[in-house]
């Protein structure tokens, strides 16, 4: 969790952006979720998804009765990203 | 990081999940409101509506994309807002757009919402472009100048977009499309045309005990595709039914429809406001009232539930039919109705000892699926939880301290016959214990004209189509359509014509026998006092101007005893001066008769006023 996070740190074009993120992990690292302020808190929940979610950023179409059916494609057959 | 933004919203929501938390964290913006109330309670009748980017553009038919300044207007990120009044933006507009649209089409605004949107997406997904935008607004601007018409210019941008693409769900080919939905039309046809050619009529009967009243349609359900059509006069097979049913049976279903201007959505919503407000202050709900909120009746499903809690009645709406068994008491069973009333103890209740336990309407959900696949509309439901609340309120004491004897001696509106099947018998100091009354004094021999207003309902059961919403009409006993739908159905799938299957019913002994056995089983239910009490509180309930003036004398029937009984602290029924005039012609014949009862009905309601 903690590599990914490092990597979406990287990857923010404005620094102060970057610096109040590193700040962020600081107080994340070693904590468990119910230690964490909310703010912090969404910091973990969003990156335990990006690690442990099998299903990535495909996503499932949910039709009219509730259902889940297959996964969102796109035109060319691809895989539809939740991004 | 916005999308952390949001995600701490929803984590402070949880870890508070206070009214108040949750509202400060939802903002103001009514996108995001209106989606949390359809999430958390997608069949409300309130009529939140969530209106994104797709519905903007549905509502314009324009390939509108999150950037284009009239989804900005919608969603208040530009344009005016209010910080009296709170409204932002144009959300407001398409949201009453989507509700009148909804109204006509019968369905909740938001499944309007989801469905349009679906379809505009599948006309515009791979159509959105600048250049594609403008030929889009070339086409409105030509519509603005009047050079072409509204129908025209939503053919053109139908034409360049290339048709609606069907949704991935509704594909074909998709993992789980249209193979798992719901059947077609002759599916949900309770039998089906049999090698011989014999028409067959599902038509059964049988409710449980005395204490449980059933909803409208006991044994079948269809949807009401001929609701606004008077088939024993516009169709063959309409015709050959009430011919082989004869005279006495009148049936003509669908040809007397209210006249009564249908509620808005809007209209619903302050109801249940109203309601709330007159129950939690103990004040009475005048129902009928000229000027008054509910003069066109409460068409508002959730203030019907709001007064039957007020009596202490349990009000669950069900989202299945399995659990409409279950709370029947009947798990796993297979019984098909759409609502009912359960009370332990058969004899009449005074108001003050109701109690919740004991005590119970259930009503199919709208949207919920009834055994025979077809979805609840909101109209039905709502009419189904005042026919419902209408046998709460006939089945209860009228009088606390009067006795409460069952009725000897009953007898069926139908034959005159006596009867001690159970489901007939009623207790005295109950309204409907006084209709039963009233049966019974029809086959005496100084029968009166008060019996006249027997006539009254059971024509109204068997003709009469109420206003609920916009564009939702129902019937008072959709059973008798019903029974059209299902000949009507059978006829085709046997490969008759309307004339052939209007010639085989007047001429096929079996079948002439087996339709008037249906239909004499189907009224021998719905012609029991309690179901007569029911569907006259229940109508006029909904539609007190259409109860008024196609039954003027079973109205003021209900308003000497409801009104003037321990009843009419909760809810009293009025007639306007459009009736009185009416009810004075209808009514002059009775007038001496029912006068003389109404002081004898006050004074000593439980002595049976009414009774030969």
């Amino acid at each position: 969790m903690e590599n990914k996070f490092l990597e979406m740190i990287e990857n923010q074009p404005n620094p102060n952006q970057r610096a109040t993120l590193q700040k962020r992990l600081e107080f994340i690292r070693g904590k468990q979720l119910s230690e964490l302020d909310p703010a912090e808190a969404a910091i973990f929940v969003r990156f335990y998804d990006e690690v442990n979610n099998p299903e990535g950023k495909k996503h499932r179409v949910i039709a009219p009765e509730g259902t889940l059916e297959g996964y969102v494609e796109n035109k060319d057959g691809s895989l539809g990203s939740t991004e | 990081m916005n999308a952390f933004g949001d995600i701490t919203k929803a984590i402070k929501m949880i870890q508070d999940g206070s009214r108040e938390n949750i509202s400060t964290n939802l903002g103001n913006r009514h996108k995001v409101r209106s989606f949390y109330n359809n999430i958390l309670n997608p069949m409300s009748d309130r009529g939140d509506v969530t209106i994104d980017t797709h519905a903007v553009a549905a509502g314009l038919l324009q390939p509108l994309g999150g950037s284009a300044p009239e989804v900005s207007h919608n969603l208040g990120t530009a344009g005016d807002t209010s910080a009296i009044t709170g409204v932002m933006g144009s959300y407001g507009i398409y949201a009453d757009a989507y509700r009148e649209a909804a109204a006509e089409a019968g369905i909740l605004p938001r499944e309007m919402q989801s469905s349009t949107s679906e379809a505009v997406r599948g006309l515009f997904g791979n159509f959105k472009n600048p250049k594609n935008n403008k030929r889009v607004k070339d086409i409105w601007k030509k519509y603005d100048k009047g050079t072409i018409s509204l129908e025209d210019a939503r053919g053109e941008i139908n034409a360049i977009a290339g048709g609606i693409e069907r949704a991935a769900w509704e594909r074909p080919d998709a993992p789980g499309g249209t193979s798992g939905r719901g059947g077609s039309q002759s599916a949900e046809v309770r039998g089906s045309s049999d090698p011989g050619g014999v028409l067959s009529l599902g038509i059964s009967g049988g409710e449980p005990g005395t204490v449980t009243r059933d909803s409208r349609r006991p044994t079948f359900v269809l949807p009401p595709s001929q609701q606004n059509r008077n088939v024993a006069e516009d169709t063959p097979l309409g015709a050959a039914i009430r011919e082989t049913l004869g005279p006495d049976y009148g049936f003509a279903p669908n040809s007397r429809i209210s006249g009564s201007r249908p509620a808005t959505p809007t209209e619903v919503e302050e109801q249940l406001r109203i309601v709330e407000k007159l129950v939690s202050e103990g004040k009475t709900i005048k129902i009928g009232k000229e000027g008054g909120a509910f003069e066109n009746g409460i068409r508002s499903l959730q203030a019907i539930k709001r007064i039957a809690e007020a009596m202490n009645v349990s009000f669950v709406l069900a989202d299945s039919m399995a659990e409409m068994n279950r709370l029947k008491g009947n798990a796993g069973g297979s019984d098909t109705m759409l609502g009912f009333y359960r009370r332990v103890g058969a004899r009449a209740t005074p108001l003050d000892q109701i109690n919740p336990q004991d005590n119970l309407i259930a009503v199919l959900r709208p949207g919920a699926k009834t055994s025979l696949g077809m979805k609840m509309t909101l109209a039905e439901s709502t009419f189904t939880a005042a026919h419902e609340l209408g046998h709460a309120l006939s089945g209860s004491a009228l009088n606390r301290n009067a006795p409460d004897d069952a009725i000897g001696n009953i007898r069926k509106l139908k034959t005159g016959k006596r009867t001690t099947d159970n489901r007939h018998i009623t207790y005295d100091n109950s309204f409907e214990g006084e209709i039963a009354k009233i049966i019974k004094k029809k086959f005496t021999k100084n029968p009166g004209t008060i019996v006249e207003m027997l006539d009254e309902l059971v024509n109204l059961q068997r003709t009469g189509v109420m206003s609920v919403i916009e564009g939702s009409p129902v019937g008072v006993r959709e059973g008798y359509i019903d029974m059209f739908n299902m000949l009507d159905a059978q006829s085709k799938a046997a490969g008759m014509t309307p004339a052939r299957a209007a010639e085989f019913v007047r001429t096929k002994p079996q079948a002439k026998q087996m339709l008037k056995e249906s239909a004499d089983k189907y009224e021998d239910y719905t012609q029991r006092a309690a179901e007569l009490a029911a569907d006259l509180v229940g109508v006029y309930i909904i539609d007190p101007q259409f109860m008024k003036e196609v039954a003027p004398k079973s109205a003021q029937f209900a308003r000497v005893f409801l009104n003037n009984s321990d009843l009419g602290r909760l809810v009293t029924f009025f007639s306007a001066p459009f009736t009185a005039i009416l009810a004075a012609i209808m009514a002059n014949m009775m007038v001496a008769e029912v006068e003389e009862e109404e002081q004898r009905g006050i004074l000593s309601l439980g002595q049976g006023a009414l009774t030969a």
